[in-house]
């Protein structure tokens, strides 16, 4: 049983690793991104193919090529977009997610296809690793909440409220947006080498839209541009999910009930939210 | 001394020619109204002229350097501020932050904060620095959005309607404002419908009509034009029917 708490411990860090990412670009800078998970599978597959090739890489220097991976893929879905608002921009990042997702499916070579890649590394002690994780998401959170009292981070909000006036009062937008992009990404990378690091693998399913739906989810349920309510929406998402595990009920009720409820979730809380304004 | 002109600037949306090779220059030092009735092209030259609208051909010439199609952020930081018809304030951050973002740039680091107070207290707003942009009263949104146009420390304003939905004595606050600006060297170009108002704070008057330029001149003499009546209130034998 603690060994299941610890377990919940790890994904409730990650998980908020790519809550945090998607909170800086959707919640701070009001660009509606889908897919946290994309940017999430390069940093694990940017992880597993390192460790496969070189098992000796230490962990700092892995992460900074996972935390440049991410930046860059972040970028490149940025830079595109960065015309498109709103509706259209959730589309493109829709089709951007399943873009990678099908590379890692079929560049075998590379990723090992549908089997993913596995790490030649030993399992870690859960409790080293929970408070690996946790160093990481406290080390994310503070530079966050740095940004956001700097000039930096009121840029990005005044691009939220109006880009056009933004712009109007001397400000580089395309550049603040794909400053945010490369940076949310560079964090859900790196959620994306936790992962890979624990699970031992990479593989691609993991990967899916469904799981940049998850994402989205907690950060509107914790409050859009409020990082401590990003870390509450995903403790209740992370505890949901898990319950019927958690209280050995996974047998009768199937894991696909969670997409149902997330769904409801997010439809709920547009409509209060709507209520609200 | 013109400090902005226009060179045959045209811009087109599909099919409708919304500025139509219009040649303007704005005199440095001065207020400039334009004027014209709706859909005559005003706030469309005003976007080509701040970057938000990339014109179909011509040329928009400022302090020597042809800003012509530069983006928005560009253009400001050359020394173009503008405001907006529709107000366009950052709604959900305070008094104070809508105008320190826009100071950022023209006050070092240090200062940021002081000068971004100084500011606010300069244009009567320093009572309200921590309220919600969409919290305040209608007539001190339209103050603060041209504070924060301002606190980008321009050579050259556009001001869109600026007194259109205030009340007489917030119009008259305005003007005086808008004076005060001019009296300290700033260049202001204003599109408004108020007549007492562009007749008496402008020295010099453009008047557009689909897109074109039909007269121009002082407030005397643009009054008494007959294109610019014919333009508002059309032809004798239209008015007579």
């Amino acid at each position: 049983m603690s060994s299941f708490i610890l377990l919940l411990g790890i994904y409730f860090g990650i998980y908020a690793l790519l809550a945090l990412g998607q909170n800086l670009i959707t919640g701070k800078t009001g660009l509606l991104s889908l897919c946290q998970a994309a940017f999430m599978a390069i940093g694990a597959y940017t992880t597993a193919i390192l460790l496969s090739r070189h098992p000796h890489l230490s962990f700092v220097y892995v992460g900074v090529w996972v935390i440049l991976s991410g930046a860059i893929f972040g970028l490149l879905i940025g830079i595109p977009t960065l015309r498109l608002k709103g509706d259209y921009l959730a589309i493109a990042s829709l089709g951007f997610g399943e873009i990678v997702k099908n590379v890692l499916l079929n560049a075998d070579t590379l990723t090992g296809g549908p089997m993913g890649i596995s790490l030649p590394i030993k399992s870690f002690d859960k409790g080293l690793f929970l408070g690996m994780v946790w160093l990481v998401v406290c080390l994310v959170l503070l530079g966050l909440i740095q940004l956001q009292r700097s000039h930096w981070g009121r840029g990005l909000e005044a691009i939220r409220e109006d880009e056009l006036a933004a712009q109007s009062v001397g400000l580089n937008t395309p550049l603040y947006k794909g400053a945010a992009f490369m940076i949310g990404a560079a964090i859900s990378a790196m959620a994306g080498m936790l992962w890979a690091l624990y699970h031992g693998s990479a593989i691609p399913q993991t990967f899916d839209s469904t799981l940049s739906i998850m994402v989205l989810c907690m950060v509107v349920l914790g409050g859009l541009g409020n990082y401590y309510g990003s870390l509450f929406g995903t403790m209740v998402i992370v505890v949901i999910s898990e319950l019927p595990r958690l209280l050995g009920f996974s047998a009768i009720i199937p894991a696909a009930v969670n997409q149902i409820l997330f769904g409801i979730i997010l439809v709920s809380l547009v409509i209060l939210r709507q209520k609200k304004s | 001394m013109t400090l902005l002109s226009t060179h045959r600037l045209h811009k087109d949306f599909g099919g409708i020619v919304a500025v139509n090779d219009l040649d303007l220059n704005i005199e440095k030092g001065f207020i400039t109204g334009i004027i014209g009735p709706n859909g005559a092209g005003k706030t469309t030259s005003f976007n080509c002229m701040t970057g938000l609208d990339v014109p179909t051909s011509g040329q928009v010439i400022f302090n020597d350097i042809d800003i012509t199609g530069l983006p928005t952020y560009r253009i400001n930081r050359l020394g173009i501020a503008r405001t907006f018809q529709n107000l366009r304030l950052f709604k959900e951050m305070t008094v104070f932050e809508n105008v320190r973002v826009a100071k950022h740039r023209t006050s070092s680091a240090g200062n940021l904060q002081k000068d971004s107070g100084l500011w606010l207290e300069k244009l009567g707003l320093w009572t309200y620095r921590d309220e919600r942009a969409k919290d305040l009263p209608y007539g001190l949104q339209k103050r603060l959005e041209i504070a924060r146009a301002m606190a980008t420390n321009p050579k050259l304003l556009f001001l869109d309607e600026p007194a259109a939905g205030l009340n007489q004595t917030e119009t008259q606050e305005i003007m005086e404002l808008i004076r005060s600006f001019r009296d300290s060297g700033l260049t202001v170009v204003v599109i408004e419908h108020d007549m007492h108002l562009i007749m008496n704070l402008c020295q010099h008057i453009t008047v557009l009509n689909f897109g074109q330029k039909i007269a121009e001149g002082s407030p005397e003499s643009v009054r008494n034009d007959p294109q610019v009546i014919e333009a508002y209130l059309g032809k004798e034998d239209h008015a007579a029917r």
